[in-house]
């Protein structure tokens, strides 16, 4: 069984890209740096999409991270499977009419999780948060697996003798 | 005519790009003004549905939906399917559209319609540092990330970080777009 590497060209973008935004996402405290209490470049950078509450993100190095916990499940996931992708392609067989309805689903997972919180039906933590917001950005990641790395089936033929 | 059978089987992206960007650059800039109002004006309601926390939860899908968007425009709008390259590229500029625009919204809104929004806006930050019970240093550090409204700071500040972040974003969304409603397989 061999894996083929295709558009290569714009796997390591892909790379480059979510590792950068998930390390930008870790905030000051992974660059040793202050966060004031939530005024850093980092947290600039992510103001446009993520609330940033303090109460509901991760903290490092004793710093508020400048994405909440369910946005570092989401780009933590996405990146690390995007990272892993070469390995998936090889051991695993993406099936993607799954990977899409399972996207759906932590989706949906994502948005009651939301709502029974916001009426104190449910309470949700800072775990649980991040780990729905990895089951979605990993599926996502988990789509593309097979636009990148794919296997490749050999097929032996036999002449009949 | 060799010539329009080429553009037949390429159809221009650009309308899915404007769509894609503008419903985004819209809904974002309506969230981001509620969100700037509902801070100034808010006293804590002690509601336990707390609209701006579902605001914040809400913007980091909004933000990124417009290369969703604009493939899946792109894709059904011309029956077509196209690499996720491609995709990428749209959602990439339906992005870079998304904040275009609302950053023209938001200067219309705060130059035209609400002049004392930004200032307001701008107040509470400063009086919401002074209650930290910051030092001098840390206070001057944590107002040079805040910048002035109506500067040039200000505008770069957001619409340059906004484009390099939703464009990144949404590149990914319009790879991922193109891969859900323009791919050749199944």
């Amino acid at each position: 069984m061999e894996v083929k590497a295709q558009q290569l060209r714009l796997y390591i973008p892909l790379l480059i890209t979510s590792l950068i935004l998930l390390m930008i996402g870790l905030g000051p405290g992974l660059f040793h740096q202050s966060a004031l209490a939530g005024y850093s470049w980092q947290h600039k950078i992510f103001d446009l999409l993520c609330h940033q509450d303090p109460f509901r993100s991760y903290s490092l190095n004793g710093e508020s991270m400048a994405i909440c916990s369910r946005c570092l499940g989401i780009y933590g996931s996405f990146a690390l499977l995007v990272l892993l992708m070469p390995l998936i392609g090889r051991f695993f067989t993406v099936i993607n009419h799954i990977i899409l309805k399972l996207i759906v689903v932590a989706i949906v997972l994502n948005l009651v999780d939301v709502l029974l919180n916001a009426l104190d039906i449910w309470t949700n933590t800072l775990h649980s948060r991040f780990l729905l917001g990895a089951l979605f950005g990993g599926f996502l990641a988990l789509l593309l697996t097979n636009e990148f790395f794919s296997k490749i089936v050999k097929i032996e033929e036999s002449h009949g003798t | 005519m060799e010539h329009e059978t080429m553009e037949n089987e390429n159809p221009s992206y650009w309308t899915s790009v404007l769509i894609g960007g503008l419903i985004v650059g819209i809904v974002m800039t309506v969230m981001s003004l509620a969100s700037q109002y509902m801070t100034i004006g808010g006293e804590p309601t002690g509601s336990s549905f707390n609209l701006t926390q579902i605001i914040g939860i809400l913007s980091c899908f909004v933000g990124a939906i417009g290369g969703v968007i604009a493939t899946r425009h792109y894709a059904k709008e011309y029956d077509i399917t196209f690499p996720i390259g491609k995709g990428a590229l749209i959602g990439l500029f339906a992005g870079i559209v998304a904040v275009l625009f609302s950053t023209i919204i938001g200067l219309i809104w705060t130059y035209i319609i609400d002049p004392e929004l930004n200032q307001a806006f701008y107040d509470w930050q400063i009086a919401n540092l002074e209650a930290q019970n910051m030092t001098d240093d840390q206070m001057d550090f944590a107002m040079g990330l805040i910048p002035k409204p109506g500067s040039t700071s200000a505008l770069v500040w957001s619409a340059g970080i906004g484009l390099v972040v939703m464009g990144a974003l949404n590149a990914i969304s319009g790879l991922i777009g193109a891969k859900i409603f323009a791919s050749e397989e199944d």
